[in-house]
């Protein structure tokens, strides 16, 4: 019975704030509309993975927070508006669009849109503290994977690559993955 | 004796020691309900406290993430409580992402942006706690408690509350049975008293029994004696007047003389002796005692010294029938005794006074009159004054006095249908009082 109520609590919780929900919520639907919103929130995305995220020291002493963007595709147009005047562990957020053949080891997220010299670059940072970040799909994928399951956007996690770049990922984002890349070793 | 009747009012049955005692309790019992229910309150905020702020720390990465389904898995954990009423969970622009609320109670608040105190309404706790994940702000979550099963708590309060009244039933109880206690104990002390004055009453009767028993058997003895010698007196004195007659010896014969003066002081003793026996030929007569003693102003100021002042109180009027001489002996031999009473002077009080007795153990119920004479001498020890009555005994040195004073006094009083009583303090002074039955003035005229 109280599962029944809970149920319709959240319908007309659901149906009051439509309108206002609708450009936010993580829910795609289906159609002409579906392309700009999955951009959108992967966008928003980019710079919510920060908080569960533990970088090496040195890196956390940093003034700024760096977020790297590679490449071009939707995402990367959506980014610098959705990450706008946020902040990230107490720092102010920066965004850096990088120029072909730039170093990304400064950054602390880069996002690499698809590309055919996506795999080089996520090379040239593949030992260091850098959380990447690419499409779940890409033949070199970063440490987070964005995928699409049943219109939501989810991710997958490659632990192993995050253990390697010397970053600890929170088990809450962890349990929140839809597949994870155990580290080597690890029962999980 | 009649028991005071005490109305059954529990302030009156109730010391006031037990009254503060309950009072204190009473209030010692409020006080401690009120700490423990803040107590309780205190621990229950922290415990609804602790429940959000754990949901708190695992809806980050669902808040984070606008993930309905996670965030609805740790809202489920949540409500396995069956204390906790509602949940929900808010994300950063303050829209609800998950939760519930049971049927029945207050729906969830639709939007929650900034968190609040805890509180308590309504007998429930309500907890908002923001949602953080490394200084980063993810949304709120809102808890709402019940306190406790109100069957609980005032289960809690009623064993303190009885508890409290049974403290009090008892300390009231041992109250009044401290003043049943002290009542009765009064009681016995009143009746303990009682029964020593009746001791002490009972044991003068007895002493006074005694005595007059002792006076009864020496009067019969000494008047006996008396009377024999009395005889054996004349047998001598007839025979000295045949002796004188025979040998024609004049009257004033120094011998003779001797012998006779002997005989007149032997006689006289006797006499006194049958006095005190009540054995002695009265000639009594009507008369009243404040003339008698008014007649006796010159014999009687005589006998004293001038150093005593004499008070005279006359106001007896009423008759009584006596032997006038002596009573004058009498009241001569009193002024007398309390002469030597007061070597160094003092005050000499001759009371005369009709009076009524009602119910006195010792006389006999109607009209008497009382002569008191009373001295500021020297006064009489409980010893002396116990034996004043009796025949020869005296305080006087040897010689100067007979030991018959009082005892012929008495004799006569008591052969005239009186009695007679002596009151006396050490220092202070003795009194002497007289009580004789008065008579009708046609009863006084016939007896004379």
């Amino acid at each position: 019975m109280a599962h029944g109520a809970r149920r319709r609590w959240i319908d007309r919780l659901a149906a009051l704030s439509a309108g206002t929900l609708a450009a936010f919520m993580p829910v795609l639907s289906a159609g002409a509309d579906e392309a700009p919103l999955e951009y959108a929130v992967k966008a928003t995305y980019l710079y919510k993975f920060a908080p569960f995220v533990t970088w090496p020291p040195s890196i956390a002493q940093k003034a700024t927070f760096d977020l790297c963007l590679s490449g071009s595709d939707d995402v990367t147009k959506l980014a610098p508006e959705a990450a706008e005047g946020q902040a990230v562990n107490g720092k102010p957020l920066t965004i850096r669009r990088l120029a072909a053949g730039e170093s990304a080891d400064t950054c602390q997220i880069l996002y690499v849109a698809p590309s055919p010299t996506a795999g080089l670059l996520l090379d040239t940072v593949r030992n260091k503290p850098v959380l990447t970040i690419t499409e779940a799909a890409a033949t070199n994928h970063g440490i987070i994977g964005f995928t699409v399951i049943q219109h939501h956007v989810r991710f997958d996690i490659d632990n192993a690559l995050a253990k390697n770049a010397g970053l600890s990922i929170s088990s809450k984002l962890l349990s929140l993955a839809n597949a994870v890349t155990p580290v080597l070793g690890e029962v999980r | 004796m009649t028991l005071a009747v005490h109305p059954h009012v529990p302030f009156r049955t109730m010391p006031w020691t037990a009254l503060v005692g309950a009072l204190v309790l009473l209030m010692a019992g409020v006080a401690m309900a009120l700490y423990e229910e803040q107590l309780y309150q205190t621990q229950r905020v922290r415990e609804a406290r602790e429940e959000a702020e754990i949901l708190a720390a695992s809806e980050t990465a669902a808040l984070s993430f606008k993930d309905r389904k996670a965030a609805e898995e740790y809202v489920q954990s949540v409500e396995v409580n069956p204390e906790v009423e509602a949940v929900g969970v808010y994300t950063s622009d303050g829209t609800p992402l998950a939760g519930f609320a049971r049927s029945g109670t207050a729906p969830l608040p639709s939007r929650l942006l900034a968190a609040a105190r805890p509180r308590l309404e309504n007998g429930r706790v309500v907890i908002t706690t923001p949602v953080v994940q490394q200084a980063t702000a993810l949304g709120m979550v809102y808890l709402r408690a019940r306190a406790e099963p109100m069957v609980n708590r005032v289960l809690r309060e009623a064993v303190l509350a009885l508890l409290v009244i049974m403290a009090m039933i008892v300390i009231a109880g041992l109250g009044s049975a401290q003043v049943r206690l002290q009542r009765q104990a009064a009681h016995l002390e009143d009746a303990n008293r009682r029964l020593h004055s009746e001791m002490e009453e009972r044991a003068k009767a007895e002493a006074a029994l005694r005595q007059s028993q002792k006076m009864e058997a020496i009067g019969q003895l000494s008047g006996a004696i008396a009377h024999d010698f009395n005889n054996l007196l004349m047998i001598v004195k007839g025979n000295l007047h045949l002796l004188q007659r025979k040998l024609a010896l004049p009257n004033d014969d120094r011998h003779i003389h001797a012998a006779m003066e002997g005989i007149r002081r032997a006689a006289a003793l006797t006499q006194r002796i049958l006095a005190f026996s009540r054995k002695q030929d009265l000639s009594p007569t009507r008369l009243q005692l404040s003339d008698l003693i008014v007649n006796m102003d010159d014999l009687i100021r005589n006998s004293l010294k001038e150093d005593v002042e004499i008070v005279r109180d006359l106001h007896a009027q009423s008759w009584v029938v006596l032997d006038r001489n002596q009573m004058e002996n009498v009241l001569l031999n009193l002024v007398i005794n309390a002469r030597d009473a007061m070597p160094r002077g003092g005050k000499l009080f001759l009371t005369t006074e009709d009076i009524d007795v009602a119910d006195d153990p010792d006389v006999p119920p109607g009209s008497y009159v009382r002569l008191i004479v009373r001295d500021t001498g020297v006064g009489m020890s409980e010893e002396v004054r116990a034996k004043a009555l009796d025949p020869f005994f005296t305080t006087k040195p040897s010689g100067q006095g007979t030991g018959l004073g009082l005892s012929t006094t008495f004799g006569f009083i008591s052969q005239s249908g009186g009695t007679m009583s002596i009151d006396s303090e050490l220092g202070k002074g003795t009194a002497i009082a007289i009580l004789l039955p008065a008579v009708a003035v046609d009863a006084a005229l016939e007896r004379t």
